[in-house]
């Protein structure tokens, strides 16, 4: 922190009006510390509860085309996988959170499977199709934990910056200010004081 | 040739084919490589010799497969011969429908011919013709010039497309079987309405779980001249209950409650071995009969698709339970 010091009365209320507004700024970082903390935690459970379904998800997935492969040869499942030529579209749009732009996925349209695949694929096609938003979902909540984490990385060290250096110096700086106008106040005090004597004595000579 | 001197190399032939309880032994193996090693023992070796991937281990294995068909069409003649390579084509049909899909899907060239297994072998349609075609048109219009399959021309359902080749298919080989001269005509052709009509169960039931439109389903079906009437099973499903097949085909209950478990993959399991079930209780009093043709290519097919199985089963690291379930040894 770098300021002119200058040891004046006009200068120590500048800077106490400052140490009033680092404070507020203080308490309001800490409260969206505290928020980003929450809101981080509920999306590392709600992201955690994701994982487990998603990987039992996977797992039958893929317990389900090696089973088919098996069955029917990679020809079948290579040559199925081909009838889908529509493609899963999505928008990633910019929400803000806590000042914080994070990504939200909007599914515009997820291509119809019934119908189009034979008849024993259909129904492996359809989980890969629920699998699919599952992991943009997961996406969506992984980018939020990381981009949140982040502000919060900020948040802890502006907090901690505030607190431990900023504050405590403004803190020092007015204390040292302080005693110096008080001394000087002091000092004045006792001139007018004596100035005083040395008048009256005057006059009464 | 005689079918005589055929169903006697028949005879020799299926003695070469590999064992129930070998084939657990290859199902149990950790790896690719040890397959491989073990398969070049039996006559796979050359087929498989250079093979890493699984995919090239499936291509090895294709390959032995069509080999093995081909030299019952060039040892039989005649009307015989005829009977066979329109059977055979069924293979071809499979390929047919591959080729379909990838250009639907607009693969590259290369891409369709590693998956296509070499029935050119076998004679029929010059795929290399069909594999040049720009679409899913001109492939149409090659495979109807061939005369070998009918397919409408309005036909723009690639699944629909799929189910009328295989009905032409069906309907070329009851033609034929009922045409030619053949011994236990009568068992040929109830092998051909069993199967027929494992596939249109199967249609049907899983069309019906899986909640489709009772019209687009009876464009998928295909009349079985040996089994029941498309008629029949039109209204079975306009009733859309899959209880009403399980208690109307008793015989493939077991078929038929696959897929109601949803374990749609044991369906084709499930059928295989009602087939190969049929095959082994058929008792043939003489030794010479063409049945046993019919039986060697199934059983050869069950032994190409049980290795196909283990070779991915073995890629794909399932567990040794999984690996029994899908093997067809009985």
């Amino acid at each position: 922190m770098s300021l002119s010091v200058r040891y004046t009365r006009g200068f120590l209320l500048d800077l106490k009006r400052r140490l009033s507004f680092v404070q507020r700024a203080h308490d309001l970082l800490e409260m969206k510390r505290d928020q980003e903390m929450r809101e981080l935690g509920s999306a590392i459970d709600r992201l955690r509860e994701l994982r487990v379904v998603l990987e039992k998800r996977i797992e039958e997935v893929l317990r389900d085309l090696a089973m088919l492969q098996a069955v029917y040869g990679s020809q079948e499942i290579i040559s199925a996988s081909m009838l889908m030529d529509e493609r899963i579209e999505i928008e990633v749009l910019p929400r803000n959170v806590m000042g914080v732009n994070v990504p939200m996925i909007k599914i515009v349209r997820v291509p119809e499977v019934k119908g189009r695949y034979p008849l024993h694929i259909e129904g492996l096609a359809e989980k890969v199709r629920g699998l699919l938003e599952d992991l943009l979902r997961a996406a969506e909540l992984e980018a939020f934990v990381e981009l949140i984490a982040e502000d919060l990385r900020k948040t802890s060290i502006r907090v901690n910056a505030l607190e431990k250096v900023i504050i405590p110096s403004y803190e020092a700086m007015i204390r040292k200010i302080g005693e110096v106008v008080e001394q000087s106040a002091l000092e004045d005090f006792i001139r007018v004081k004596l100035v005083k004597r040395v008048l009256e004595r005057r006059r009464t000579e | 040739m005689s079918v005589t001197y055929l169903v006697c190399r028949v005879h020799g032939y299926e003695t070469r084919l590999i064992k129930p309880n070998r084939m657990l032994e290859l199902a149990s193996l950790s790896s690719l490589e040890a397959l491989i090693r073990a398969l070049g023992e039996v006559d796979y070796g050359r087929y498989l010799s250079g093979a890493k991937t699984l995919g090239e281990v499936e291509q090895g294995l294709a390959e032995a497969f069509i080999s093995k068909l081909t030299p019952l069409l060039e040892l039989a003649s005649g009307g015989i011969r005829r009977f066979l390579e329109a059977y055979l084509r069924r293979y071809e049909a499979l390929n047919l429908t591959w080729i379909l899909r990838m250009k639907a899907g607009e693969a590259p060239r290369e891409m369709v011919e590693q998956i296509l297994l070499p029935t050119w072998r076998l004679g029929g349609i010059d795929l290399k013709l069909i594999l040049d075609a720009e679409n899913i048109e001109a492939v149409k219009k090659i495979i109807r010039q061939s005369g070998a399959y009918k397919i409408s021309e309005d036909v723009k359902d690639l699944l629909q497309l799929e189910a009328e080749l295989w009905r032409s298919h069906y309907q070329r080989v009851f033609k034929l079987a009922s045409r030619t001269k053949i011994s236990d005509s009568r068992e040929v052709r109830r092998l051909l309405g069993i199967e027929l009509e494992l596939s249109n169960l199967r249609t049907c039931m899983l069309a019906l779980l899986r909640n489709w439109d009772p019209k687009r389903v009876q464009g998928l079906l295909m009349d079985n001249p040996a089994g029941t009437p498309l008629k029949l099973l039109q209204e079975l499903v306009e009733r859309r209950d899959p209880h009403i097949f399980m208690e109307r085909f008793k015989m493939f209950r077991s078929f038929l409650e696959k897929a109601i478990s949803g374990d749609v993959w044991l369906m084709e399991i499930e059928a295989l071995r009602i087939l190969k079930r049929y095959l082994d209780s058929e008792r043939i009093g003489k030794f010479i009969s063409f049945f046993y043709i019919l039986r060697y290519i199934l059983e050869l097919e069950i032994e190409y698709r049980n290795l196909r199985a283990i070779a991915v089963m073995i890629h794909h690291n399932l567990p040794q339970e999984s690996r029994r379930i899908l093997l067809i040894t009985n």
